[in-house]
């Protein structure tokens, strides 16, 4: 079931405060609170495309937390896996043993480039970039 | 940022196409007052990646953030790289091989490091990119250049541009990445080797990792990204 804007902009409020809580910086603490404010300007507006952008920018954001701290993290969420739709994405692409749109191609992108050494698919980035390179080619 | 906000949501509640413009006007004028950038606004010059010391000199924000009376943001300019103490303790936020390391003044290797590189295509274009992981800033660009799509292309040379870690170094190297695809002419000339930007359009937060970048790292090119 497609979440509603209301739901996204709360798993996105509830992410951010996790990863504020974890911040070893206190002088970076404004970051947190600036991102806040344009996820409530961008929920406030309805932008619906705005809201989905501003999510998966901060599960990408939460890669950078241990990975037991994703776990914990996972586990104060509602609704399931934090990583849920990405995994669903490079499962499917992996699969299928290409990119076949142009979106998928720039979500495929944008993940690699977050990608690190805790991360589940870590293990598929050389079959993933030879994806994307063939998708450049043609 | 609650004004640069406050006009956002002016332009787009605007009712009328006068207002709209007017509004977006506005925006604009706050987004280059939250750290926009711009030589003519306030006589600061960019610093080029070429030339990270002069990079790092830059303090334009710091102005325009006191005169919006950001104190969060000012906050983020004591933990800028700066090259002020070059013969001081390395390595992090001092220039290492040529590149700023930002964000902390100790390197922790259990924290997880932010970079931006480049590539160098075929004809000379360049290619800019993030990675992120564990090890130090060489060791992850080398990680990622490894299985780089890019490097199947015919690209090379990967050098690194910045580094910053920490969780927080998120935001600054979103902004970054996209900074130094503008500064070699944005996606679609013939100097750059990226098919896609490094922050949407539409990214409603692109002003936020814009701001970001320019406070860890400097201003190296204007604002290009959503409006309202």
């Amino acid at each position: 079931m497609k979440e509603s804007i209301i739901d996204i902009y709360n798993r996105c409020k509830a992410i951010l405060n996790y990863l504020k809580s974890q911040s070893q910086d206190s002088k970076s603490d404004f970051l947190f609170v600036d991102f806040e404010q344009i996820l409530d300007t961008t929920y406030k507006s309805n932008n619906t495309k705005g809201i989905a952008m501003l999510k998966r920018d901060l599960e990408a954001w939460s890669k950078s937390l241990p990975k037991e701290k994703q776990n914990e993290l996972n586990a104060l969420l509602k609704g399931g896996n934090i990583y849920h739709e990405q995994e669903l994405l490079l499962s499917k692409i992996l699969k299928q043993g290409q990119i076949d749109s142009r979106e998928d191609y720039v979500l495929i992108v944008e993940i690699l480039k977050d990608l690190n050494e805790q991360d589940k698919y870590y293990k598929d980035i050389e079959a993933l970039e030879q994806m994307v390179a063939n998708y450049d080619f043609h | 940022m609650e004004m640069l906000i406050a006009s956002m949501n002016n332009a787009f509640h605007a009712t009328t196409q006068a207002q709209k413009v007017k509004d977006i006007y506005d925006f604009i004028n706050d987004a280059i007052a939250y750290g926009g950038g711009g030589q003519s606004k306030d006589g600061g010059t960019f610093g080029t990646p070429d030339n990270p010391t002069e990079l790092a000199a830059v303090t334009v924000t710091d102005t325009k953030l006191e005169k919006e009376g950001t104190s969060t943001f000012k906050a983020a300019l004591a933990i800028a790289a700066t090259t002020s103490a070059v013969d001081g303790p390395l390595p992090i936020g001092e220039i290492v091989g040529g590149v700023i390391l930002a964000g902390a003044l100790v390197y922790d290797a259990t924290q997880i490091t932010f970079i931006t590189y480049t590539l160098t295509g075929p004809g000379g274009e360049t290619y800019v990119g993030r990675s992120s992981g564990f090890g130090t800033p060489e060791v992850i660009m080398r990680n990622r250049f490894a299985s780089h799509h890019k490097r199947l292309q015919g690209y090379t040379n990967p050098q690194l541009d910045r580094a910053v870690q920490g969780i927080h170094g998120y935001s600054a190297i979103r902004g970054r990445e996209q900074q130094m695809i503008d500064f070699y002419g944005g996606v679609g000339s013939s100097g750059v080797g990226n098919s896609i930007r490094g922050v949407s359009r539409y990214n409603p937060a692109g002003i936020f990792y814009h701001g970001a970048a320019n406070n860890f790292f400097g201003n190296i090119a204007p604002y290009t990204g959503w409006r309202p």
